[in-house]
């Protein structure tokens, strides 16, 4: 025997008790795992996107928070942006979010350049790719094309366009397995916006290094106003709805450790009182007050553990449930990496101890004949 | 912990007393109530007192304070000549010399018998195996042999006390005080617990301090204490 | 995902043009109009908006896109609506104009019958939903008659109640509207008719930051008639800085020539 079985042995003796503890901690962890991954899996899936495609530099408007920056003419641009020492080529790109027909949910639409690099990355299972910029076709992301039920001959109809599905294709973004392709050109002309692009991408040549892509953001802050190169990871780290989806899961991450701090505290303090004469024994037994308050913590924290252990299953089952619903399908792609899991390990035993340090205190400085008194 | 003699004073053989207890008062609601009031007391080694008077006499106040469970309001307690003021850390004390036994026993209810008399050593620098094997020897020596792993629940009321009587031995304790020990028992297993506690105090030669109402159990002390309002009337030697 | 959409329904629901404020005990905050009426100037912006109307039954229509263009200025507003979705009303538009002291102007013709619009009128639901085409103008901000009627609050968003009354008797008698202060935005505006019936409340129900980062904008609106049937607006796209060109109120250009 050692003072964790002991403790053990006190969590089982009260089984209701322990495992509504354990389940009020599960639910808060289990929120914070799915929140977290959910916002993490989003930024990543947009980063990875870019990342695929072999994009160097994003030139966006400056100020854009948003997912898809505020679109505007990239044609000037584009021919400075070309011009600039390492730049192997700019591609404009044309993003909407658009509901195809009338009951499905919105669906990312990509207008790429028609023949740049942007398309190369892509792996095409079935069919062919647009013959020319202004051909009426859209190719399908092997996600998209199974959620919206389509296959190579169907029709589509994008904002009063229709459209006719020419192929099927693979990427190793689920970002855009979960996306409909249509040539920049098209994408302009269907959302009304001609000329206009909502970021330019830039790959620099294979000679380029940080340095080079470095005087290329620093050019565009100079000569162009308004404008300004940042990487992948900074746009999307700039994104709102980035931002949001991490507040978010800040906000849930305090939540749920106030709330199992809570429920941890209550039901320690409970347990105590119940227990104030057994504590008595333990103290005219000749257990020193340091060993008592140890006992409660780590009561404290094997039920906070276990929560956290559950809460983490959970969460987990969360997000993979959440990833696979019909809204959210190929626009997330949730990260549970083992050293996150650990972290939140740590954070519920973190809370557990937390919870546990003032009914351990009060415990301790019981007065042995007291405790012993109490009925 | 080594206990040197400070101030205690010899007993009249010449012996230091194990308990030595001077002038000795526990006091409630700011002096209102006396629990214990000015009691003076020396016990031997090995020798086996037994306290009685009516309720409220204080005599389980005076157990607590010889047990170091209460301080004092005023007066002194020795151990072997060290005053109890003096002793620092008075729950590795109470672990390393006495032990206790309660009318209500007091097991712990989530361990099993084995583990509920390991209780006292948990701290101690006993491997596993020692804690374990002392404890079943004692439990053995019970007449618990078959009953190590019973849970209290599932043990009966002379069981529970046998364990408790274990549980108080396991430290060696030179000192173990005793509260009405058969006071929750019928008169057969009142009767076995009583022989129990008796017969291990005479074989390891600890010094038994015993409250009770129980004037047959009274008559087989060294010494019987009366409690009477908080003082104590030594009538002298019981049996 | 298309929140660089940006303008939106409300730039165009706060529509107004400089004019002297009536004094009144309950004057509106100083600023606040002339605010109101700076959020809606644009050269240009496009707004995509689905549109399902619920009747009295909860029964939900299918959704109308439509696409609207603007421009808006204290001189002028002009308003260009397209229809994309369904098939029965693709590609027919809807363009109306104001001039600061004019009356509204407003014609509809379809995909073949560029050449014979027809004039319709302003009060009007278009595409047979609830979305009016005077609402568009918000031409109560206009009128000479505006007090505050104190602190109130819209979907969890504190607001000042601002009345507006004509001054002479139209077809709409009073519009109330109750005005987030920091961003000049109505959050809620009730229509009352010339015999003081409630016709249709707009209301904000979501906001999303505008892509210019100029403050928040509309992202869905409620607009409830006075029989408990509703139409739900949602801002799907856009364009906060649309490109209009010359040929974009060509028809209304060349009607207004005509009429003239």
């Amino acid at each position: 025997m050692n003072l964790l079985s002991l403790a053990l042995g006190n969590l089982r003796h009260r089984p209701a008790r322990s495992s509504l503890t354990v389940s009020a901690i599960a639910l808060g962890i289990a929120a914070v795992v799915a929140l977290t991954t959910i916002a993490w899996g989003f930024e990543a899936s947009w980063q990875k996107a870019n990342d695929a495609r072999g994009t160097d530099l994003i030139v966006t408007r400056t100020g854009s928070q948003n997912a898809m920056p505020s679109p505007f003419v990239g044609a000037a641009l584009l021919d400075q942006l070309a011009h600039y020492p390492h730049v192997q080529e700019v591609a404009g790109l044309l993003s909407e979010m658009l509901s195809i027909g009338e009951q499905s949910p919105p669906i990312f639409v990509f207008g790429w350049a028609y023949g740049s690099y942007l398309w190369d990355h892509l792996k095409l299972l079935q069919g062919r790719w647009p013959a020319d910029r202004n051909e009426p076709v859209a190719v399908l992301g092997v996600l998209a094309a199974e959620m919206l039920h389509k296959s190579i001959g169907d029709r589509i109809e994008l904002e009063g366009q229709t459209l006719q599905v020419i192929g099927i294709f693979q990427s190793s973004a689920l970002v855009e397995n979960g996306a409909v392709l249509i040539t920049l050109d098209r994408a302009q002309s269907i959302t009304d916006k001609p000329n206009k692009v909502n970021v330019l991408n830039i790959k620099m040549d294979k000679t380029a290094t940080e340095a080079d892509a470095s005087f290329v953001k620093e050019q565009v802050s100079k000569t162009l106003p308004g404008f300004a190169a940042i990487t992948s990871g900074e746009l999307v780290s700039r994104n709102t709805v980035v931002k949001i989806a991490k507040a978010m899961s800040h906000v849930t991450i305090l939540i749920a450790t106030l709330v199992g701090a809570l429920v941890v505290f209550n039901t320690m303090l409970m347990s105590i009182n119940e227990r104030t004469r057994e504590i008595g024994v333990l103290q005219a037994l000749g257990w020193p007050r340091s060993r008592i308050m140890y006992m409660i913590i780590c009561e404290s924290a094997m039920l906070a553990l276990l929560g956290g252990l559950i809460g983490i299953a959970v969460g987990i089952l969360l997000a993979i449930g959440l990833e696979h619903t019909e809204l959210m399908r190929g626009k997330i792609d949730a990260i549970f990496s083992i050293p996150f899991c650990l972290a939140v390990l740590g954070l519920s035993v973190f809370l557990g101890v937390g919870g546990g340090i003032y009914p351990a205190r009060m415990a301790a400085r019981l007065s042995p004949a007291q405790a012993l008194r109490h009925e | 912990m080594k206990l040197v003699p400070q101030s205690a004073q010899p007993s009249p053989d010449g012996a230091t007393p194990i308990l030595d207890i001077r002038n000795v008062s526990l006091h409630f609601d700011e002096g209102r109530a006396k629990a214990v009031n000015g009691v003076d007391l020396r016990i031997a080694e090995g020798e086996f007192v037994a306290i009685d008077g009516p309720s409220g006499s204080g005599k389980s106040s005076l157990l607590n304070l010889i047990g170091a469970l209460d301080v004092p309001t005023c007066g002194e307690i020795y151990f072997r000549g060290q005053p109890y003021s003096g002793i620092a850390d008075m729950a590795l004390f109470r672990s390393r010399h006495i032990g206790f036994v309660f009318q209500t026993f007091n097991l712990i209810p989530t361990l099993s018998a084995l583990e509920n008399v390991m209780i006292p050593v948990l701290g101690h620098s006993w491997s596993a195996a020692r804690q374990r094997s002392k404890a079943a020897s004692l439990l053995s020596g019970m007449g618990l042999a078959d009953r190590l792993h019973c849970f209290p629940a599932t043990l009966s009321g002379g069981e529970r006390q046998r364990v408790a009587i274990a549980r108080s031995m396991i430290n060696d304790p030179g000192l173990i005080l005793a509260d009405e020990p058969t006071g929750s028992l019928d008169s057969v297993n009142a009767q076995q617990v009583l022989e129990l506690l008796i017969g291990s105090r005479e074989e390891r030669q600890i010094t038994l301090v015993m409250v009770t109402h129980d004037r047959s159990i009274s008559a087989r002390a060294d010494r019987v204490i009366h409690m009477h309002d908080g003082r104590n009337e030594s009538l002298g030697e019981g049996g | 995902m298309n929140r660089q959409v940006a303008p939106l329904l409300v730039i165009a629901l706060l529509a107004g043009c400089g004019q002297s404020w009536a004094t009144d005990s309950r004057e509106t905050p100083p600023g606040l109009l002339e605010a109101v009426q700076q959020a809606r100037y644009s050269d240009g912006f496009e707004v995509r908006l689905a549109i399902t109307t619920v009747d009295a039954q909860k029964v939900r229509s299918p959704p109308i896109k439509i696409a609207v263009i603007g421009q808006a200025s204290a001189e002028r507003q002009r308003f260009l609506v397209r229809g994309i979705s369904p098939e029965a009303v693709r590609n027919h538009y809807l363009v109306t104009a104001k001039n600061a002291a004019g009356p509204i102007n407003a014609f509809e013709y379809g995909p073949d019958d560029e050449g014979h619009p027809i004039s319709v009128d302003p009060f009007a639901g278009l595409f047979k939903t609830d979305f009016v085409i005077w609402d568009l103008f918000g031409t109560w901000w206009d009128w000479p008659r505006q007090t505050a009627e104190g602190l109130g609050e819209v979907n969890g968003r504190r607001c000042l109640w601002v009345r507006s009354r004509p001054a002479a008797l139209l077809q709409i008698k009073e519009v109330v509207s109750c005005v987030d202060k920091e961003f000049a935005l109505a959050l809620s505006t009730k229509v009352y008719d010339s015999q003081n019936r409630l016709r249709r409340t707009i209301r904000v129900e979501k906001l999303i930051r505008k892509n210019s980062n100029a403050g928040l904008m509309a992202k869905k609106i409620t607009i409830a008639d006075e029989r408990g049937a509703y139409s739900e607006i949602d801002v799907y796209g856009g364009d906060e800085q649309y490109q209009v060109e010359s040929e974009t109120f060509g028809v209304l250009e060349r009607l207004l020539g005509k009429s003239n």
